[in-house]
């Protein structure tokens, strides 16, 4: 299967065409933005083979392979920062992006027209400052449902396609929350699991109450991406530093969606937290892991191991990889 | 001291994109010079009721030529400009046949005429100045059509009453959060 893996720097975006060993801008005079842009989002959908959303500082932008470069998008997020990128799985028309401060936006039709959401978050926090979308989510079940983590503000919740929202944060310890994962079972029961600052956390009451989940072997509480290799599946791995941004960092692995971990075979030590990992249900065997500052870790055998490769690059806020 | 910073998307004629950072410090729509403060490239905009929008052009002064963008002018003055732009000197001679929403440049007034006007010459223009070209029709979009490349650029408004409120009769007050700590803390100002 021919793929490339693309990693969401603040240099731009970066391109692998050889699964990881060799990393590439598009050049200025042709890739359509500044080489230089922050870049915190990259996002593919399996229906659009060889697109990529991109979440800049300057804009959404889409690239295709057809076009080779980044084309602007029109929105009213050019003077924020688009940290978070989702479509939804059955329509990819259906864009959901999420921004610093913490704002959602979402468009019916490709991008061509957007709507400001009506998400109340948090407008100032002690902690950072100002609050930001960690991460999206598309209810696996309910395509109504979208679902998002803020930072610092916990689990947000719309059931109308992003109308309206409803805050969930009863049994949180903490409220800075990164990502979500869902398991949805043959009788009817769910389980959640939402990564915060203080751990991970877990609900089976699809978000009324949270509660702490126990992980013993974690050498630390922050918690930052958990991703499912296959959809609704029971294997977890979730990425845990030190703090933001950090000095060091583990990955786990549940084969039983959180009930027991260990702790991932890791050729070299984490630079610092691991922030991002990019999963892709085409082979869910192949996974790609980036600390903040640049290392990309490459597992093959469905996140039991990660080998670093060579190439580092800047500071990186999200990897992913997708067929072309 | 003011200054507008303008980041165009600027498309060659093999598709390929160039994003230059240009400082404009002088804008003048239809000869008349404006305050620099007027000019936006966000594509959302709040109007008062009736307020009309005119299509446009502009023409931005830039080191290997200058550059054409569609525009919006909105009845209050705001200069809105498309983030989107050609090279003039890439339109290869048939600028006349490039069109506004369908009418030719010509018939409204010419790049060549609006520069030589500003003190230019040829494709270049003094540093720093944006001249805006506004048709009489009016409407929220702007579509520059290049017939000979077959290409468009078009720039449209999304246009929202000053007196809709997103939220409703239940805009919420502004909440305050505390992070980690998660407990009351003392104001921190």
């Amino acid at each position: 299967m021919k793929y490339k893996a693309y990693a969401a720097t603040t240099q731009s975006v970066w391109f692998s065409e050889d699964g990881g060993e060799n990393w590439n801008r598009l050049l200025t005079p042709t890739g359509g933005f500044y080489n230089e842009a922050r870049v915190w989002a990259v996002h593919t959908h399996a229906d659009r083979p060889g697109e990529v959303l991109a979440g800049t500082d300057q804009g959404l932008y889409r690239f295709s392979e057809e076009n080779g470069r980044f084309d602007y998008i029109p929105s009213p997020m050019d003077s924020l920062h688009i940290l978070q990128i989702a479509q939804d799985p059955y329509d990819p028309n259906f864009i959901v992006c999420g921004t610093r401060p913490g704002e959602i936006f979402t468009s019916e039709d490709n991008g061509d027209n957007w709507t400001r959401a009506t998400l109340d978050a948090s407008t100032e926090c002690w902690f950072i400052n100002t609050s930001r979308v960690t991460s999206i989510h598309f209810d696996p079940k309910d395509r109504d449902t979208i679902w998002v983590t803020v930072e610092i503000d916990g689990v947000i919740r719309s059931t109308d396609r992003g109308k309206t929202w409803e805050l969930i944060i009863r049994g949180l310890h903490d409220n800075d929350t990164h990502d979500l994962i869902f398991r949805d079972y043959k009788d009817g029961r769910r389980t959640i699991m939402c990564s915060t600052e203080d751990g991970v956390h877990r609900s089976i009451d699809n978000g009324a109450t949270w509660e702490k989940l126990k992980i013993p072997l974690a050498k630390w509480d922050y918690f930052r991406s958990l991703k499912q290799p296959a959809e609704n599946s029971d294997v977890v791995i979730a990425s845990v530093g030190d703090k933001p941004s950090g000095e060091a960092a583990d990955l786990l692995i549940s084969c039983d969606f959180g009930e027991t971990w260990e702790i991932c075979e890791m050729s070299h030590k984490a630079n610092s937290t691991l922030w991002t990992i990019g999963t892709n249900a085409a082979d869910t065997s192949l996974m790609f892991a980036a600390t903040i500052f640049g290392q990309i870790f490459k597992s093959t055998d469905a996140g039991q191991s990660w080998n670093k490769i060579n190439r580092e690059l800047g500071e990186i806020r999200m990897i992913t990889w997708a067929p072309v | 001291m003011s200054l507008f910073l303008f980041k165009p998307h600027v498309e060659g004629p093999e598709g390929n994109i160039t994003t230059p950072d240009i400082v404009i410090d002088r804008v003048f729509v239809n000869g008349a010079p404006k305050t620099i403060n007027l000019i936006s490239t966000e594509t959302y905009h709040q109007v008062d009721e009736g307020e009309p929008a005119y299509p446009a052009y502009g023409i931005t002064a830039l080191g290997g030529g200058a550059v054409i963008s569609p525009a919006v002018l909105l009845g209050s003055g705001r200069i809105c400009l498309a983030r989107t732009a050609w090279r003039l000197n890439n339109l290869n001679g048939n600028v006349g046949e490039v069109t506004l929403n369908g009418q030719s440049l010509a018939a409204l007034r010419l790049p060549a005429d609006l520069i030589e006007a500003a003190g230019g010459e040829g494709d270049t223009l003094p540093r720093g100045y944006l001249l805006i070209c506004v048709a009489e029709e009016t409407g929220a979009q702007a579509v520059l059509g290049d017939r000979a490349r077959g290409r468009e650029l078009s720039h449209r408004l999304t246009l929202s009453l000053i007196s809709e409120d997103r939220w409703g009769d239940v805009r919420p007050k502004p909440r305050y959060s505390v992070g980690p700590m998660m407990k009351e803390v003392q104001h921190y100002i």
